[in-house]
């Protein structure tokens, strides 16, 4: 009979048996869902694809800062001078480099972007490497000041061929050190030095007047 | 479709924030998912790359990332202005006043902070024109230079100027009219001074200007003088007036200020005792002064003066009142006492106001005379429009030139100007914007900027400042020497080389050192023109003061006055200017013919009642504005709105000049009628009844009550309990900030320099009449009914940083909360748009982005942004920061050890003319805010909902004259 054979499969009489454990997956598969999409968006943006971290760039120019920093001894702040007294680091000028270079290398075809920049007037576009966002005012100068080393934040780029960022500079990266600054600052004249310990058997401890704040507008104005 | 509709209408009109048409259902659901799609696919891309590329050389003084400030100044009809400006990597974004300049000292006004956008306008004039088509500058010059053919003496030739003080322009105009003596030489502002000139002719029998000093002022005397808001020397004037009322203890004195006024102006609110009196009945009341002082001074003035002005119009009771008590009072401050007249007003009530002055002030009262720096000043240069009219239509025009002034439209209403232009064989136009002169003219030179120019200028004192470029010009421009050179034949050389030049052969000792030291100071030194004493008067005045005070007119009475907002309509293209509200009326994005409300029960007209305004066969149609406070049977319009064009504030509001004539420029008997329209008026401040709710927010006082130990605003001091605790960290430094309601004029400087350093956009009158305007800071405007006439309040009013914050509790996403150092920040990131913020605000002054405002700019206007703050996007909430990029660098360059740290100074402050603002730590004790906050004139605004806020105001102390109470 027609009517038994409906009862039997469908017992409430209007869906089949398997439609209560789909309708279970399918709620699962929702909440899964829910909670997967900006969990996987979340690690997304903090893949170094996105972030650009370890990601070298291609320059204009193939400095190397490995021969700068140890072959040639030249400090940091030779090159990124206004990094002590700007909010900018800056790059140096063309005249900077056309310093040593009129003289060195001067009819290396390596450097023909730099010495076309300075006789001629093209433009010598450097890729950026470290960025924050734009609604981060972030001032180089008081950190330089303060005893934050360069290396805090860009790493070793004395041992870099092409120079590369190793931070994604996410909030958290800023504010761990502006809470705890303890044991990151050192003495004012290591700063440029990529290579400082402290001094055998002491750790670094947190210099009064260094004291960063937390506060919003420190950064975001 | 809808969409580009949309975009479009916003590329029309940038900068003015235009709302978008109305949205259909569907184009919202297509946007929203144009919205949702683009957005999930950008969000997964990477950050675009960027390039950084250095100088070639770094210049020697420029650190980027560091601002460079450079001494210039500003020319408003002649006078100049000192200014600083502050450039970041050769870009100008900020106007400040230059503390060294005396016309400035330290203050700006309206006018020179709004001078940026007019330089970075996308509707400059660009690339020379004849007639209509692209031509070379050059070539333009040139044809200037074949019409100046010496063998014709210049005959033919006219050439029309803004007043000038210029030394170099002077000189080379001096040589051009020996070259061309035929030359027509005009100097034209539709502001003109000619009548204060002639009546230091009548007074002194020469041209004087007048230097007052109202520092050590007893009591001033206001005749349609709005000294606090405009002149060539307003903001001294206005610091010195606030130094004289400002008040550290019960035994300071202050001054006292009389106003009569006929329209409410920013010296009429501030004044103790305000007349309202017309134009009409204004030289009368001098008049009546005049006689009520020599009679108790026979010795001083003519035996008959009283029987010579025997037959002046008749005063009403409360002004003959008004009188009797001014008189005394004078009489009593003798020696002590300033008599100040504005512009408009007939020579021989500025004759009578100096006679007042020599009598009431003497030798050594605080109006002291000089000889103008204004080339030409007091001859009939100044006011020959009419000739060169005469002129054009005898076809006796070989070529009209016309720099940096908008004749044919600023001119008197009865001067054809603008049909003769027709009759000239040849006209040439030089300025910034396409405005009437520029499109009657057949050859157009696009003018340099101020800010792009190299010019010399001279003060109301004489005191010479160089105009020094802060950019390379955006575009191909010419100047004023520029024309000039080439009518007298010479190449045309850069105006830096002509002006080094001028000024190496003027001072040749030590040239190089002064030339740099003018350059970074702002001024050349000891270029002032010295001050002396009243000469001896002459009273041959008396007649025509007597024929003046006898007019008579059954008609109603039309005042004319130059704008607050765009003067005399030459910051028609000035987004900051057009919106900024009017100090007096608040009105913006239009003018309006303002009335007292008695008047308008007369003439059964309301707010917005659109008006038919006719005298000398031309009819002007405006919206009316009822004002308290205005002087009845009278009304007034502003000038310089009404233009034709494609400018940014052109159709808007209502042009006064055809009400205008030759015979009585300022002053008009018209016939009003009422064309049943209405029209809506942008106001930026509604008028409703507070009742005893003013109380709760302002706080005001005689200064014989305080001086006799009065306790005041009470209520607005106490502490109030409070259910909220804070056991937040606190840092060791508490910012506040403290207004003394006391010296703020209402003058709205510090609007605009909020405006300009935080870049705050403009949203257009369709924004502003939606209550949409994104001002940080506005001043508030309170009329009382007292039993003499109206009392005005004006009131600052911007975020107070209320350390029990009211918006902070309701923020579901924290993007608003408080920093260590008592700040009330905003945190644009994390704003969504919820707006509880704004609704939860007792001060209202919390702004919402409804629109990408800043998105709709067109370019180069985003090169005048402030890039140390944040631009702001749709769908945030923004307020008043403290200047927070101001503190913040304040503290790096004290952390980094900076040699020269600048004092920390929020923009208003830094702008404020008479330094009614204050802002420092409140923790410091010898900081000048701590010992404000602690004065027993401070109190909170709104203090009984217990808000705590950081912003206090001092109690405004007026002194009024006890006769008149």
């Amino acid at each position: 009979m027609p009517e038994e054979r409906d009862a039997r499969e469908r017992p409430s009489g209007l869906f089949p048996r398997w439609a209560t454990p789909a309708l279970r997956a399918l709620l699962l598969a929702c909440v899964c869902l829910v909670l997967l999409v900006p969990t996987l968006l979340w690690a997304w943006q903090r893949t170094p694809y996105v972030t650009d971290e370890l990601d070298p760039k291609v320059q204009p120019v193939k400095f190397d800062h490995r021969h700068h920093v140890h072959d040639d001894g030249i400090s940091c702040a030779y090159c990124h001078a206004d990094a002590f007294r700007s909010a900018n680091a800056g790059m140096p000028a063309v005249s900077v480099c056309m310093g040593c270079h009129a003289q060195v290398w001067a009819h290396s075809p390596e450097l023909e972007p730099v010495r076309s920049a300075y006789f001629s007037g093209a433009k010598l576009e450097w890729q950026r490497v470290t960025r924050v966002p734009d609604f981060v005012f972030f001032d180089h100068s008081v950190h330089t000041n303060n005893g934050v080393a360069c290396t805090s934040c860009h790493g070793r780029v004395d041992q870099m061929a092409q120079v590369y960022s190793v931070e994604a500079f996410n909030m958290d990266f800023c504010l761990d050190c502006h809470r705890h600054p303890a044991g990151r600052v050192r003495p004012v004249e290591h700063v440029l030095e990529p290579d400082w310990r402290p001094p055998r058997g002491r750790a670094l401890e947190h210099t009064p007047q260094v004291q960063p704040r937390t506060d919003c507008t420190t950064c975001h104005r | 479709m809808s969409h580009r509709h949309h975009l479009d209408l916003l590329a029309n009109h940038p900068g003015a924030g235009v709302d978008p048409p109305a949205l259909t259902r569907r184009g919202f659901l297509r946007g929203v998912a144009a919205g949702v799609g683009s957005a999930s696919a950008f969000a997964c891309t990477r950050a675009p790359a960027q390039k950084i590329v250095p100088y070639r050389e770094q210049p020697e003084e420029l650190i980027p990332g560091r601002p460079l400030h450079y001494a210039s100044a500003l020319t408003l009809d002649g006078y100049a202005t000192g200014i600083l400006v502050e450039s970041h990597e050769g870009r100008p974004t900020k106007i400040e006043g230059n503390p060294s300049h005396p016309a400035s000292l330290g203050a700006s006004g309206a006018f020179e902070q709004a001078t940026l956008m007019d330089l970075y306008s996308p509707r400059r004039l660009r690339g020379a024109k004849k007639n209509r088509a692209p031509a070379s500058g050059a070539a333009l010059l040139d044809e200037l230079a074949l019409s100046a053919d010496p063998a014709r003496r210049g005959r033919g030739i006219h050439l029309v100027l803004p007043p000038t003080s210029s030394p170099l322009l002077s000189a080379r105009l001096i040589a051009l009219q020996s070259r061309l003596p035929e030359l027509g030489l005009y100097f034209h502002s539709a502001i003109s001074r000619i009548r204060a000139w002639q009546g230091a002719r009548d007074a002194f029998g020469q041209v004087l200007e007048v230097r007052p000093n109202l520092r050590h002022a007893q009591v001033v005397l206001a005749l349609d003088a709005d000294f606090l808001a405009s002149g060539p020397d307003w903001l001294a004037l206005a610091k010195q007036f606030a130094d004289g009322r400002r008040v550290a203890s019960r035994n300071d004195t202050i001054n006292r200020l009389y106003a009569v006024t006929g329209a409410p102006s920013v010296t009429g609110d501030s004044a103790d005792h305000r007349l309202a009196l017309g134009d009409r009945e204004l030289p009368a009341f001098v008049a009546r002064l005049l006689i009520a002082v020599t009679r108790e001074l026979p010795d001083l003035s003519p035996p008959d003066l009283a029987q010579r002005l025997a037959h002046t119009r008749a005063l009403a009771p409360a002004a003959e009142h008004f009188l009797a008590a001014l008189t005394r009072d004078l009489l009593a401050a003798r020696g002590a006492c300033a008599v100040l007249v504005g512009p408009r007003q007939p020579a021989s009530v500025h004759a009578a106001v100096h006679a007042l002055n020599a009598l009431l002030g003497g030798e050594h009262g605080p109006v002291r005379y000089a000889p103008s720096a204004v080339l030409d000043a007091g001859t009939a240069r100044h006011d020959a429009l009419p000739e060169l009219c005469a002129a054009l239509e005898a076809g006796a025009v070989e070529h009209v030139v016309v720099c940096d002034v908008d004749v044919t439209r600023t001119c008197y209403g009865d001067l054809p100007l603008r049909a003769a232009f027709a009759k000239a064989k040849q006209s040439t136009y030089l300025g910034l914007f396409d405005q009437e002169t520029a499109r009657v003219c057949g050859s157009l030179l696009p003018a340099l900027h101020v800010l792009e120019s190299w010019a010399d200028t001279r003060a109301l004192d004489g005191t010479t400042s160089l105009v020094q470029p802060l950019i390379a010009p955006l575009y191909d421009g010419y100047d004023a020497l520029a024309v000039v050179q080439a009518l007298a034949r010479e190449p045309v050389r850069p105006s830096h080389d002509v002006l080094r030049g001028f000024w190496q052969a003027q001072r040749p000792n030590d040239f190089e050192a002064r030339w740099v030291g003018s350059l970074a100071s702002g001024i050349v030194a000891e270029s002032e023109i010295p001050s002396v004493a009243a000469p001896a008067l002459s009273w041959g005045f008396i007649e025509r003061l007597a024929a003046d005070a006898t007019h008579k007119g059954e008609l109603l009475e039309l005042m004319v006055h130059a704008d607050p907002q765009l003067y005399d309509g030459r910051f028609i293209d000035n987004p900051w200017l057009l919106e900024l509200p009017s100090p007096t009326s608040k009105l913006s994005w239009g003018n309006a013919v303002e009335l007292a409300p008695e008047t308008a029960a007369e003439l059964a007209v309301n707010n917005g009642d659109v008006l038919a305004l006719s005298a000398n066969g031309k009819t002007v149609e405006a919206p009316a504005l009822l004002s308290p406070g205005h002087a009845p049977r009278a009304l007034s319009l502003t000038l310089g709105w009404g233009q034709s064009g494609e400018l940014l504030g052109a159709t808007h509001g209502a042009n006064a000049f055809p009400l205008t004539s030759a015979d009585s420029p300022w002053s008009t008997s018209i016939v009003c009628r009422k064309t049943g329209r209405r029209e809506e008026l942008a106001l930026a401040q509604e008028s409703f009844e507070l009742g005893s709710f003013a109380d709760e927010i302002f706080a005001s006082a005689t200064f014989a009550d305080y001086r006799a130990g009065a306790k005041l605003a009470d209520k607005l001091r106490e502490p109030q309990p409070s259910l909220y605790t804070s056991d937040a960290p606190q840092a060791p430094r508490q910012w506040g900030m403290a207004i003394d309601l006391g010296v703020c004029t209402g003058c709205s400087a510090c609007v605009l320099a909020c405006q300009a350093e935080n870049s705050i956009p403009t949203v257009g009158k369709a924004g502003v009449l939606k209550h949409r305007a994104m001002h940080w800071l506005r001043v508030d405007r309170y009329v009382t009914r007292a039993e003499h006439g109206e009392r005005v309040r004006v009131q600052p009013m911007a975020c107070q940083h209320c350390e029990k914050a009211p918006c902070e509790y309701v923020c579901p996403t924290a993007a608003t909360v408080h920093s260590t150092d008592g700040l009330n920040q905003m945190v644009y990131n994390r704003c969504v748009g919820t707006r509880y913020c704004s609704n939860n605000c007792p001060y209202k002054v919390r702004r919402f982005n409804w629109f990408d405002y800043h998105e709709s700019e067109r370019s180069p206007l985003e090169l005048s942004h402030n890039p140390n703050v944040t631009v702001r996007e749709r769908g945030v909430m923004e307020k008043c920061s403290y200047c927070v990029q101001r503190i913040r660098a304040h503290e790096i360059a004290e952390k980094t050890g900076q040699a020269r740290i600048r004092p920390l100074v929020t923009a208003c402050e830094q702008a404020c003319p008479t330094r009614a603002i204050t802002f420092g730590d409140t923790r410091d004790p010898s900081a000048p805010v701590a010992q404000l906050h602690a004065s027993e004139r401070a109190f909170s605004a709104l203090a009984t909902l217990g808000t705590v806020p950081r912003t206090r105001y001092l109690t405004r102390l007026a002194n009024p004259n006890p006769e008149l109470e």
